[in-house]
């Protein structure tokens, strides 16, 4: 798995590229986390184009960075998902937490910018 | 049903095995030809399988899983997922959705309702300080029935 950050204003985009489950779910964890800690950040949006397989693992760490957004009123929104992943959204509801949209542009304009 | 194919994998119950088990048994399923949906499907289900057995059986800590798989002759593929772990103590609450025993690692709770929304069926025998073991079945489609493209 690969992951990209771009932070534009107090947004902060995350590429997840490869396969998203318990073994690399750390690594999101950890990755996102760093980025929170530094202060600054107040929503995230996922670029999820280049993931190709997430289980439940992924769906915890997910709901797990969207708790922490949370604190402070933040939002998480998702864009480019492939089919096997936006199943997973919607079997799980994950969808009615984390709006996914059709490109990063509508995800900008969701959060007002 | 006759067994038209089968094998028997073990596997140290390592994260880093939870993509090879995955990729293996979906390996072995698209010599049937299936649709890339049944074929994500059924690495979905044996990845939730598997990543409980080290979660939950293992506690992390190593140990075994073995994984079965056979193919009968009318295209259906059975899964066994099996680890000799600390076992359920409540397999009915175990399987509800969003229940889960390890919240502070995050756990969504959802691995089983993912393995029976994604398989034909799913049946979980455990014993306490004995270890568990998953069944599951999956009847798979073949290229005969239109031709599919697999990417594993």
């Amino acid at each position: 798995m690969k992951i990209t950050k771009q932070q534009s204003g107090d947004i902060l985009v995350v590429g997840v590229s490869g396969e998203l489950d318990h073994h690399s779910s750390a690594l999101l964890k950890s990755e996102i986390g760093a980025e929170l800690d530094k202060g600054g950040v107040r929503h995230i949006i996922l670029d999820l184009r280049e993931l190709t397989f997430m289980d439940s693992s992924g769906l915890g760490v997910l709901l797990g960075r969207y708790k922490e957004l949370g604190k402070w009123q933040g939002k998480m929104l998702a864009f480019g998902l492939q089919p096997v992943v936006e199943k997973m959204f919607r079997l799980t509801g994950l969808n009615q937490l984390i709006p996914v949209h059709p490109d990063l542009a509508s995800c900008y304009k969701a959060l007002g910018v | 049903m006759e067994v038209t194919n089968y094998f028997t994998l073990t596997i140290p119950a390592y994260s880093r095995n939870e993509s090879f088990a995955r990729v293996v048994v979906a390996a072995f399923a698209a010599q049937l030809d299936p649709t890339l949906e049944e074929i994500n499907e059924v690495k979905t289900a044996v990845s939730e399988a598997v990543t409980n057995a080290i979660i939950h059986g293992y506690g992390e800590k190593g140990g075994e899983i073995v994984i079965t798989c056979t193919l009968r002759a009318d295209n259906t593929l059975e899964v066994i997922i099996k680890d000799t772990g600390v076992g359920i103590e409540d397999l009915e609450q175990a399987r509800e959705p969003l229940f889960t025993t390890r919240p502070d690692l995050e756990r969504s709770g959802m691995g089983f309702t993912v393995m029976e929304e994604f398989m034909d069926s799913v049946s979980v025998d455990s014993k306490p300080g004995q270890g568990t073991v998953v069944t599951m079945t999956k009847k798979l489609s073949t290229g005969e029935q239109g031709g599919h493209e697999t990417n594993l």
